[in-house]
């Protein structure tokens, strides 16, 4: 018992079993990847024409209802292999590692480069994300509560709103020159090509908007006295002093 | 080698019998096919389809479908003006190669 198809070559129906009816759609297919745009149509419909009346004479001369594998070999020894019809479209060297490694072999290469890509592209963000977070969390309390001051920033206070353009504004710096360069890379390896102009644009615009964001919020959450860098170096030195006295208490 | 030179040669004179072979009345594809069997000029169909079509794209050749009852639809070709100038041309060329090949093979 065989699963037969039901194919239609140029208005002209067939019953024709499975195995030949894949063999005759890869020769066909074949055929066309190698014929120029402006031939194919007329080519293929000739050809498909041809197959036609020889499936039509081999039915008739063996008294078959199905088209087989035989008589598709048959068609395809008279017709002619699709060398005949022009050249291979298609890169020889890669046909020819795919025939070597085995096709199993290269998907498994593709999919585990395909993991590695999505983990870069969500794991790069995410780092970015986090450390943008933890630096503009310690920047805002321990920087801005200890150090500013003593560097002679008086800290105003802010709102909300604020605040929120403050940490955005920080991710924002920190994150996109990696979002740049891990897109890059991808793009890179997996394209053979360059981002596109309009990609570096609108990154580096977000990117220079954020500074913009960071001088802004800073401007409003922070009064500059003028830095007063002998008082800073005075208060570290002070600092460290008495962490070096509690040490020595401790130790006694 | 000998096998690609004498392919070659065959497909350098192809488009040269199809346009005679057209040229003595309208034919449709597997009448030229015949035609080419016939004169062992021909080895696979393949090549025959897409000379066909750029002859036709080049307006050398025309064709009209008409209908069959024993299969797909036929496509009859005929000579263009154009077509019919090419061959008068190739003949003489022929003429003149065939001369040319007889006398330095003699």
């Amino acid at each position: 018992m065989k699963l037969t198809r039901s194919i239609n070559l140029q208005g002209v129906v067939f019953t024709i079993d499975e195995d030949a009816y894949q063999l005759l759609k890869d020769y066909l297919a074949d055929i066309e990847s190698r014929l120029p745009q402006d031939e194919q149509k007329d080519v293929m419909d000739d050809l498909e024409s041809r197959i036609a009346e020889l499936f039509q004479s081999a039915l008739f001369a063996q008294k078959s209802e199905a088209v087989t594998i035989e008589m598709v070999r048959d068609v395809r020894a008279r017709t002619g292999e699709p060398d005949e019809f022009g050249e291979n479209k298609r890169p020889k060297l890669k046909r020819e590692w795919i025939t070597r490694q085995g096709i199993g072999r290269v998907l498994a290469i593709v999919l585990k480069v395909i993991l590695i890509i999505i983990a870069l592209q969500v794991l790069f963000p995410v780092l970015a994300i986090i450390f943008a977070l933890l630096m503009a969390f310690f920047g805002i309390t321990i920087g801005g509560s200890a150090l500013l001051p003593a560097l002679g920033f008086e800290l105003l206070g802010g709102s909300t709103a604020w605040t929120c353009v403050l940490c955005v504004s920080v991710i924002l710096a920190l994150a996109m020159p990696v979002y740049m360069l891990v897109h890059w890379i991808v793009k890179y390896s997996r394209e053979r090509k360059h981002p596109s102009l309009r990609f570096w644009i609108i990154t580096l615009l977000i990117w220079i908007l954020s500074f913009g964001g960071l001088a802004a919020s800073a401007g409003k959450m922070i009064k500059v006295n003028g830095p007063d860098l002998v008082t800073a170096i005075e208060t570290f030195d002070q600092m460290a002093e008495e962490m070096a006295d509690e040490i020595a208490e401790e130790a006694d | 080698m000998v096998e690609n030179i004498k392919s070659q040669m065959r497909k350098g004179i192809l488009e040269y019998c199809i346009l005679s072979i057209i040229s003595r009345q309208e034919v449709y594809t597997s009448d030229i096919l015949e035609a080419l069997h016939g004169a062992d000029l021909l080895v696979v169909e393949g090549t025959v389809y897409p000379l066909l079509s750029r002859l036709k794209n080049n307006g050398l050749l025309k064709y009209r479908w008409q209908e069959s009852t024993d299969g797909p639809p036929r496509k009859y070709f005929t000579l263009t003006d154009e077509g019919q100038e090419l061959l008068a041309a190739l003949n003489q060329e022929w003429g003149t190669i065939s001369k040319a090949i007889n006398k330095i093979t003699k």
